[in-house]
């Protein structure tokens, strides 16, 4: 094949005999073609991801050095102003405190909260689901039957039973989201896995008499990684929505910590009269997910070339069918 | 009787077990002489591919014995047999998945150095960068990953690595056959060289008699688990004894003698009864 | 004769529109092929050829290929308007797909999608019509007790007995010209001698042009009347069947022809019946 770059030289092949048919590819099939879409699309996804994302990350990782009023200082004398108001962006709540820093102060912790408790999560997902897809047999059947039996439970339910019994303290707290979510990235990492195994790269490192624990860390694991780390990514989000219902429903971190879920809980009772308590926490919580879920998206998308892999598939450019290969 | 470094005695390969196991091998028996090839040939389900599995101990046999410079692998367990492994090594079919996709070429290579006892990262390095060289890659492919490699080149890496063990026993299981012609042609004079550098002793797995043809001094031919005919390839290839080896010589296409045009007598016989 | 040619391609140009930039696959390749004629393209891995078969039947995606240069089926041009493929393909020009495991549906029985080519090609209606013809299909690519083979899913059969149900879809609408891209590639070497001789006959009864597509030099000396080598989206060299083969001019072809491993004649003569094995060359008889 020869290519020629819109723009690029092109090689002296393909300028020959191109010379005297020149390209029929128009600037408008070139912006319609499958892979500028996907591309423009992969891009639109990062930019608007990350924007969102940081829109609210940046303002609450900031929050001690923005010149905002203290999270928990009453002002009993400026109860329930609306946003925009002199000094308070976001209005105030009913004991007249800045519902800005309560949200931004409030956001450190639900993302400090979520944070870790998807690194949790993640490691321990990761470690339990290449078990169960590399030894296979009994390691396979009971971690399988744990992750099973655990996502069949009502996760609420379950997160507020285990609060109830422990306390709602920020170890019990992130603790309890991590073991909550573990079972959907040992589940993607064990398919993975699986598909790994059979590739004869792993063979080869059996050739060499290595043992099983070694291959999986040092051959299997390295090439399942990055896939299961957008999964990770996924999750934060989740993570998030999960400590707000908790807190919402009032088994979040006790104060001081003022977590979003608890703000839009106190928010409930003005709904309809001082709408900004729970509508600008909620949007936070939307922006952040969205924006998450969006860069996810994106970091997924991208990387794959997609012509080679389609192109392939279309021409049957499949490594070259061999005979007698099952043998 | 000449030096023979692999003697595979009454082999016999079951997949699953109890009244639906099914027989891939069937007491398989032949003599490898050191130095030499000896080619394994069939078409799919023969079983060739699990023979070469059954001596690389990729799986356990069922039965019999892979006698390796008198040794016996295929009863060992997995910690007596791993200080031997080195002595025995394979190339594999399938250029885009036999290599781990996030090595460089150099680590690819190095790790069965590792093994061997070479302690130093220099000392590694500077011999992972000499089997590059003798399999014919450029120094510059020693930092790429695999994904950047053309399928013989690969395959040459594969080599490579299959050779940094320093095995006295090189199992090629269809080593070729993903390949293009012209790399085909490529990979097996690489092999045809090392050979006669070094004195390995190949076991080629293929189902392409010309490659047989050109490669091997004794082939044995396989055919749903069970050997049909073996011997010298010389004499198998154009005096084959047993009417299933005349089958499979009918039906490869040798271009070169080939007269007229279309000529249908050529094939015509072999689709008479039963199609496959 | 212009009256005779099924396929008249003129510099055809297919250029891909990938993420690395654009791609000019085909570089302006013509050829001819004519009733009862067999033409194939052959090269090795990303020659372009596949991708010319796929372009002339215009099966390449249209947010991906761009086709242009001129192709004629029948005398009709299907290039300038972009519904006149429908009318010749499935119906004037077939294709045998190179994988047979895939090319069907894994949920459908065979005769299901069999007895669908044979309806849309329009060659019979009603139950009983379409799976009569169904069986007559069958027959014709001699595949034993064909009713059976109906009720069968693709799991069930092997790949040369799938590459013959592929055949007879092919067949079902009666076509002119067959492009077989790769047909045996996927097969056992026996399988494909049965399978490529099916192709031969049905050329011969019928007079069916043929456009193989392959990588395999001795089946491209098999089944070609003429050969065009393809390298890098171009021919490089091109002719009847036996001057490409006996006499290549052009390096490529030569080189190529060169690479193949050559097996030289042997002795066809079938051994003597029930002669005992010669003790010093047989260390293991065959199993009954």
């Amino acid at each position: 094949m020869t290519t020629t770059t819109t723009g690029a030289g092109s090689p002296a092949e393909a300028t020959r005999a191109g010379e005297a048919r020149g390209t029929a590819v128009t600037r408008r099939l070139l912006t319609r073609s499958e892979a500028s879409r996907r591309a423009s699309a992969a891009r639109l996804k990062l930019w608007v991801g990350a924007i969102c994302a940081l829109v609210v990350i940046v303002p609450i990782l900031l929050a001690q050095v923005l010149p905002l009023p203290d999270a928990n200082a009453q002002d009993l004398g400026d109860r329930l102003a609306p946003p925009l108001s002199a000094g308070h962006l976001f209005g105030t709540d009913q004991l007249g405190r800045d519902l800005l820093s309560r949200v931004l102060h409030g956001g450190q912790v639900s993302l400090a909260i979520g944070v870790l408790a998807v690194i949790v999560s993640g490691a321990i997902g990761v470690v339990l689901g290449s078990i169960a897809g590399y030894y296979g047999r009994w390691a396979d059947t009971l971690i399988s039957r744990l992750l099973e039996a655990q996502m069949s439970l009502p996760l609420l339910m379950m997160l507020l039973l285990v609060v109830a019994l422990f306390g709602p303290s920020i170890p019990v707290i992130t603790f309890v989201i991590a073991i909550a979510q573990w079972p959907e990235v040992a589940r993607l990492t064990r398919s993975l896995v699986l598909v790994e195994r059979e590739k004869p790269y792993v063979s080869s490192a059996r050739t060499l008499g290595l043992g099983r624990m070694t291959i999986l860390i040092r051959h299997v694991v390295p090439n399942v990684i990055k896939q299961a780390t957008l999964v990770v990514l996924l999750l934060l989000a989740q993570a998030v929505l999960l400590e707000s219902a908790l807190s919402f429903l009032g088994a979040g971190p006790q104060r001081p910590f003022a977590t979003w879920g608890r703000i839009i809980s106190d928010g409930q009772d003005y709904v309809t009269t001082a709408w900004w308590m729970v509508t600008l926490p909620g949007l936070f919580i939307v922006l952040l997910v969205v924006g998450v879920n969006l860069l996810g998206d994106a970091l997924r998308d991208r990387p794959r070339r997609t012509t080679t892999s389609r192109l392939r598939g279309l021409l049957g450019l499949r490594d070259k069918a061999a005979k007698g290969a099952t043998s | 009787m000449p030096d023979t470094i692999l003697e595979v005695d009454d082999l016999v390969v079951d997949y699953g077990s109890g009244p639906t196991a099914h027989r891939a091998v069937d007491h398989v028996s032949f003599s490898v002489r050191r130095g030499s090839t000896f080619a394994i040939v069939g078409e799919s389900g023969c079983g060739k591919s699990t023979i070469a599995k059954a001596i690389m101990r990729l799986l356990d046999p069922t039965g019999g014995r892979v006698v390796l410079d008198g040794t016996d692998l295929a009863t060992l367990s997995e910690s007596r047999l791993r200080p031997l492994r080195h002595r025995f090594q394979m190339v594999f079919q399938d250029p885009y998945g036999s290599l781990d996709p996030h090595l460089s070429a150099r680590d690819i290579v190095a790790e069965p150095l590792r093994l061997k006892g070479v302690r130093s990262a220099s000392a590694r390095a500077a011999e992972a960068a000499r089997l590059i060289d003798r399999v014919g890659l450029p120094s510059t492919a020693l930092d790429r990953r695999p994904s950047e490699f053309s399928g013989g080149q690969r395959q040459r890496i594969g080599i490579a690595r299959a050779l940094a063990s320093s095995p006295d026993l090189l199992i090629c299981d269809e080593a070729t056959s993903a390949l293009d012609v012209s790399v085909q042609a490529q990979v097996l004079e690489l092999l045809r060289e090392i050979q006669v550098d070094t004195g390995i002793t190949y076991v080629v797995i293929s189902h392409n008699l010309g490659v047989v043809q050109q490669i091997s001094e004794s082939v044995l031919v396989m055919r749903h688990g069970a050997v049909v005919e073996q011997g010298p390839t010389a004499q198998v290839l154009t005096a084959p004894a047993e009417d299933y080896t005349r089958r499979l010589r009918r039906a490869a296409l040798d271009p070169a003698t080939m007269t007229g045009v279309k000529p249908r007598h050529l094939v015509r016989s072999l689709s008479t009864g039963a199609p496959a | 004769m212009t009256d005779d040619l099924l396929l008249e391609v003129d510099q055809l140009q297919i250029e891909l529109m990938t993420a690395n930039g654009v791609i000019r696959a085909v570089d302006g390749v013509s050829f001819r092929i004519a009733r009862g004629e067999t033409v194939t393209i052959i090269g090795e891995s990303g020659s372009g050829k596949s991708t010319t078969a796929m372009g002339v039947l215009q099966l390449l995606p249209r947010d991906l290929a761009v086709v242009s240069g001129t192709v004629r089926v029948t005398g009709l041009d299907v290039l300038g308007d972009p519904r006149a493929i429908e009318a010749v393909r499935g119906r004037t020009v077939a294709l045998i797909p190179q994988d047979p495991m895939t090319a069907l549906s894994p949920v459908r029985t065979v005769g299901s999608q069999l007895g669908e080519a044979i309806r849309i090609a329009g060659a019979a209606s009603g139950r009983a019509a379409v799976t009569a013809r169904a069986v007559r299909l069958l027959e014709q690519v001699h595949i034993p007790d064909p009713r059976a083979q109906l009720r069968k899913f693709p799991h069930q059969l092997s790949g040369g007995m799938l590459q013959r149900v592929l055949i007879a879809v092919a067949l079902a609408c009666e076509p002119q010209l067959i492009v077989a891209d790769e047909p045996t590639s996927a097969l056992d070497v026996t399988v494909q001698a049965g399978i490529l001789d099916l192709l031969l006959e049905l050329q011969e009864q019928r007079g069916i042009g043929l456009l193989m597509i392959t990588h395999d030099l001795g089946v491209a000396r098999l089944v070609s009347d003429r050969i065009h080598v393809m390298k890098a989206g171009v021919f490089v060299e091109s002719g009847d069947v036996r001057q490409i083969v006996d006499h290549p001019v052009e390096d490529y072809t030569r080189r190529l022809l060169a690479a193949v491993p050559t097996l030289g004649a042997w002795d066809e003569t079938p051994a003597a019946p029930a002669a005992p094995a010669a003790p010093a060359d047989r260390e293991e008889t065959a199993r009954a």
